[in-house]
C-alpha cells in the first residue's frame, strides 16, 4: 500500500508541476508563429473594400480610377490595412480587389487570400516589405522601415521614396490588474536595457519586470528600437516569465484592431495617449507613418495617390481612420 | 508488489514525467519568443 501511494505521490508530482506550467504560461502562449499566425494579427474580413459592412472610412475622393488605369497595388502593416483599404474603397474602381478562388478567405497557410493582380494586398510588414523592394507592390504602408529592410533595398540596388502621411503614438502597455498606471521615458529606456528589474523600482509591487519584445522586422520592434537608440535588451528573458509583463505597439492597433479589456496603456511622463494629447503634441512618443515605394516605379497614378493621401480630403480619411493627420509644416 | 517491480514502475514514471514535462518546457521556451504579446499580457495573473 505504502508503494502504491509513492507512485501515486510521484506521478501526482509531474501532473502537479505540468498543471502549474499550463495555468500560468501555456494557456497565456497564443499561437502566433506559423505563416498564417503571424498575419492573422488583425481580423481584414473587417476591412475589405467594397463590401456593404466593411469598417472603413468611406469620406469620399475627388480622385477616382477606371478599371482601364494601370491601379498601383496596395499592401501594409497590420495596423495600417484600415487606411489603405479605405484608399481603395474611396479612389479604386469596384472589382479590383480580387481573391483566389472568387471569395474572400482567410484559412490559407499564408493568411488572406487576395489574388495575384489584386490591388490589395495583405502581407504585414516584414514579407510585404520585401514584395515592394521586390517590385511586386507598389505602394506599402508602414512606420518608418528599419535598418534591415534599408540594408535589403540597398542589395538589391533600390532607391525607394519614404513619404510621410499620418501620425500615430507609440504606447506601452501592461495588465489592466498591474497596479502601475504612468512612467517616465527613462523609466521605461532603462526596464528595456535591464537597468530596472523589479516592478516596486517605478511604484508598483515587488514583482519582477518581464519586458516583452515582438518580432524582428515588425513595425513596433522598429519603432521600438528607434525609441531606445539601438541599446535595448535582444530577447525575451525565460527568467522573467512569471514577472508582471510590459509591452508596446501602436496606439490605434492596441485601442481600435485588437482591442482587449484586459490590457491598459500607460501613460508616459504623466500624459495619456488620448486622440487629444496626440494632437496637441503633449504625449511624447508620437510617430509619423510613411508610404514607401521604388523611386524607378513609374506607375503614373502612383504619385497620384500619395499626393491625394496628403492632401486635405486623404488627412480626412486618416482621421476618419482612427489616426491623426500631418502636422501643417510636414 | 516486490521491490525490483516497485523501482522499476517507479523509475518508469520518472522517466515519462520528466520526457513530458521537458517537452512541455522545450514548448514554452519556442512559444514564448514568438507568442502574441497583447495575448500574452491579458492572461497574466496579478
Amino acid at each position: 500500500m505504502k508503494k502504491i501511494l509513492t507512485l501515486t505521490a510521484v506521478a501526482v508530482m509531474f501532473i502537479a508541476v505540468n498543471l502549474f506550467m499550463y495555468i500560468t504560461i501555456t494557456q497565456r502562449l497564443k499561437n502566433n508563429f506559423s505563416g498564417a499566425g503571424q498575419l492573422k494579427m488583425i481580423d481584414v474580413g473587417k476591412y475589405l473594400p467594397f463590401e456593404e459592412d466593411s469598417e472603413l472610412a468611406r469620406t469620399g475622393s475627388s480622385l477616382h480610377f477606371s478599371s482601364g488605369d494601370d491601379l498601383p497595388v496596395l499592401d501594409g502593416a497590420a495596423a495600417l490595412v484600415p487606411v489603405y483599404a479605405s484608399v481603395i474603397d474611396n479612389c479604386y474602381p469596384e472589382g479590383c480587389v480580387t481573391y483566389e478562388g472568387g471569395k474572400f478567405s482567410d484559412d490559407n497557410y499564408y493568411g488572406e487570400n487576395f489574388a495575384e493582380g489584386s490591388a490589395m494586398r495583405y502581407q504585414n510588414t516584414v514579407r510585404g516589405f520585401t514584395a515592394v523592394v521586390d517590385g511586386k507592390t507598389d505602394l506599402f504602408f508602414t512606420a518608418y522601415p528599419s535598418a534591415e529592410q534599408m540594408a535589403y533595398a540597398e542589395e538589391q540596388g533600390v532607391e525607394l521614396e519614404i513619404v510621410p502621411v499620418g501620425m500615430e503614438s507609440f504606447v506601452f502597455f501592461v495588465n489592466k490588474d498591474n497596479p502601475v498606471d504612468n512612467l517616465t521615458v527613462d523609466q521605461i529606456r532603462s526596464i528595456y536595457r535591464g537597468k530596472i528589474t523589479n516592478w516596486s523600482e517605478v511604484g508598483g509591487p515587488r514583482r519582477i519586470i518581464n519586458p516583452l519584445l515582438r518580432i524582428k522586422g515588425s513595425g513596433s520592434q522598429t519603432m521600438m528600437e528607434k525609441f531606445m537608440e539601438g541599446d535595448m535588451i535582444t530577447s525575451r528573458s525565460p527568467f522573467a516569465i512569471f514577472g508582471g509583463s510590459i509591452g508596446y505597439s501602436f496606439r490605434y492597433y492596441l485601442s481600435g484592431m485588437v482591442a482587449n479589456d484586459n490590457v491598459k496603456m500607460l501613460s508616459v511622463n504623466g500624459v495619456y495617449p488620448s486622440a487629444e494629447n496626440i494632437m496637441n503634441g503633449s504625449y511624447p512618443i508620437s510617430a509619423s507613418f510613411y508610404v514607401v515605394y521604388r523611386k524607378d516605379n513609374d506607375n503614373p497614378n502612383l504619385p497620384k495617390v500619395v499626393e491625394w493621401l496628403r492632401s486635405e480630403e486623404g488627412q480626412r480619411m486618416i482621421e476618419e481612420c482612427g489616426y491623426v493627420r500631418l502636422p501643417a509644416e510636414e | 508488489m516486490s521491490d525490483s517491480k516497485f523501482i522499476k514502475i517507479l523509475i518508469a514514471i520518472c522517466i515519462i514525467g520528466f520526457l513530458l514535462t521537458a517537452a512541455h518546457a522545450a514548448y514554452i521556451y519556442f512559444a514564448y519568443q514568438n507568442s502574441s504579446i497583447i495575448y500574452f499580457v491579458s492572461k497574466e495573473i496579478w
